[in-house]
């Protein structure tokens, strides 16, 4: 049995009276896509700024690469292996699609306080940037405003900036939201390309490409673990139909 | 816009500075290189808030702390040296200097390090909070000065002549705006490689969204911290530069009235334009002149001008020309 790469355990994490997670138990093992699904409010969300570090939890463990990670910042946590995408488009506005990942290939290499050199002439930042743009299909735009992009491209950069911060695992928050009922073809077939390179922790609305796509699946509802078990498993079973309560389980 | 054509305006803008100033000497206007030297000035303070206010989107309005400490820097260095009486005589004895290449990168260095100190602090507030808390600093320094009696005071402290440079005559006005041209040069020419460096690109987009660039693992606030350290640190050389120029140094550098003015150089002559505080400190100066001579209340229209700017031109004076350059050309 493999060590899982991450493991959380007793997720908590209030919002004044509400508990939006409560005792999250989580864990993600090397090559695999673990979706986490649940209605909406369900804290999804929420959990995973808990485990990229952008919410301080009330309580629980949270362990990466066997080490304790609970002491680090979200940046410290994005260096270390963690990259994560937002479930609202959240990119760098006034830069291009090609600055947007350079930006990333930037972070990752940890090199962001050299003052002199030309960081659109450093190839050793072009390059993988170029590269890795192309690898989210959006090689072609890549002189265009990220404000200019479409609402897919968004998703697509979301998605070019986590591959550029070349992760352990990747955290994707509904990477398909607002795409449409499928998603679209380009975005699973990039999804599906992503976990040769790393595990997914994926959230996801759509329970069609959740069920395409993961390999193991948690149910939460109101912030607390429902069922966790293979995809089979979870598709199977009725509890998970009742708490959605009529949302849509493919047979 | 096209990058030759801004070339072609930023150039233009320097030389006519130059132009001016050189004119202003064959005509034997001392004056006029005065103005000159004093926009050259500004601009630099400028160009330091700008990396800060402009490319970081931190609103400080406290700068004249950085500008006030580095013209007091410049006058407390040459007051001792003049009178003989050591600075310090622990761990080694330091009995101030005249000399201008010695001047400078202490009033830098001092400045910067009042930076890390204020911007350590300001920086963990952001908005309306980072305004109060930066302009706050700057009020607590500007009556410490005043109530400080050892360097005058209120009075201000006279430093009677300038400074020296080797092989340069600093009395002499075009010589002495050559200095502060020359310095303007190196500023606007490091300011530039900065903003394309890494650290400019991660500068800028910290300024647009930090969530982001947090998530691909640059720590946010370190990045700002550096960035208000540098932009103190330019500020504070035109602040050493400024008492030369004057001879004299008081409290009224370091009020919120400067830290207002160099904003509006800032504003006026367009945010996180490279250019834009050369352009806003000329218009600055300029119109205080101009509009000075016919009317007391000049700062009143100023008021106005900035309101249109504000509200007409966001990207200031670069941004109209440029826009303009380019539905004509
Ligand atoms: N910053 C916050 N402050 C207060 N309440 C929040 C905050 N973030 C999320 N919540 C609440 O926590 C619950 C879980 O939200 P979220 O994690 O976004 O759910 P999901 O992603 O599963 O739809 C919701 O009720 C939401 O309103
Ligand atoms: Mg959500």
């Amino acid at each position: 049995m493999v060590d899982p790469i991450l493991r959380v355990k007793g997720a908590t994490k209030h919002f004044g009276a509400l508990v939006a997670c409560d005792h999250v138990d989580f864990d993600l093992k090397p090559g695999e896509i673990h979706a986490v699904i649940g209605p909406n409010g369900a804290g999804k969300s929420t959990f995973i700024k808990l485990v990229a570090g952008e919410h301080v939890p009330n309580s629980g463990e949270f362990q990466f690469c066997g080490e304790n990670i609970g002491a680090l910042s979200a940046a410290q946590r994005a260096k270390a292996g963690l990259a994560r995408t937002f479930q609202v488009s959240s990119v760098v506005n006034e830069f291009n699609a090609l600055q947007n990942v350079l930006l990333a290939v930037q972070g990752a290499s940890g090199e962001t306080f050299s003052f002199f050199k030309s960081a659109m002439r450093d190839d050793e930042l072009m390059g993988p940037a170029t590269k890795f743009l192309m690898r989210a299909g959006l090689e072609d735009r890549s002189s265009v405003l990220a404000s200019d992009l479409s609402h897919g491209e968004r998703r697509q950069l979301e998605i070019a900036m986590a591959l550029a911060m070349e992760p352990k695992v990747f955290l994707l928050d509904e990477p398909m939201a607002g795409i449409g009922p499928g998603g679209s073809k380009v975005l699973t077939d990039i999804l599906d390309q992503l976990r040769i390179e790393a595990p997914i922790l994926l959230v996801e609305h759509d329970m069609q490409v959740v069920f395409s796509l993961a390999d193991r699946i948690t149910v939460l509802v109101e912030g607390r673990n429902f069922v966790t078990g293979s995809a089979e498993d979870v598709r199977k079973n009725p509890d998970v139909k009742k708490a959605y309560l009529g949302e849509v389980v493919p047979e | 816009m096209s990058i030759t054509k801004s070339n072609a305006i930023n150039t233009l803008l320097i030389a006519g500075l130059l132009f001016a100033a050189l004119c202003a000497h064959v005509l034997s206007e001392p004056f006029i290189i005065t103005m000159a030297t004093k926009i050259a000035i500004f601009a630099i303070a400028g160009i330091g808030l700008n990396l800060a206010l402009g490319y970081g989107g931190l609103v400080s309005f406290g700068h004249a702390a950085f500008f006030g400490i580095g013209g007091y820097v410049c006058g407390i260095l040459a007051s001792h040296a003049r009178n003989f009486e050591p600075l310090t005589t622990w761990p080694f004895e330091f009995s101030g200097t005249t000399s201008m290449l010695v001047i400078w990168p202490i009033a830098i260095f001092v400045s910067s390090l009042l930076a890390l100190l204020i911007g350590a602090i300001s920086l963990r507030t952001t908005g309306v909070y980072f305004i109060m808390i930066t302009l706050a600093f700057a009020q607590m320094i500007f009556y410490f000065a005043i109530s400080w009696p050892t360097y005058g005071g209120e009075d201000g402290l006279p430093t009677y002549v300038r400074n020296s440079f080797p092989g340069v005559n600093t009395l002499n006005p075009i010589e002495y705006f050559l200095i502060c041209f020359v310095l303007l040069l190196i500023t606007l020419i490091l300011c530039s490689i900065i903003v394309n460096s890494r650290f400019g690109l991660a500068l800028q987009a910290a300024r647009q969204n930090v969530r982001r660039v947090t998530s691909v693992g640059i720590d946010v606030y370190k990045v700002k911290l550096v960035a208000f350290v540098i932009s103190g640190g330019i500020t504070g050389l035109a602040g050493a530069l400024y008492t030369d120029l004057n001879r004299f140094v008081s409290p009224s550098v370091l009020s919120w009235h400067t830290s207002g003015e160099i904003m509006i150089f800032v504003i006026l002559g367009g945010v996180a334009h490279l250019f834009g505080p050369l352009a806003g400190a000329a218009l600055f100066i300029v119109l205080e002149f101009v509009l000075g001579g016919f009317t007391e209340y000049w700062q009143m229209w100023l008021g106005a001008l900035l309101l249109l700017v504000v509200l007409y031109a966001p990207k200031g004076l670069m941004g109209a020309l440029n826009a303009s350059w380019r539905s004509h050309g």
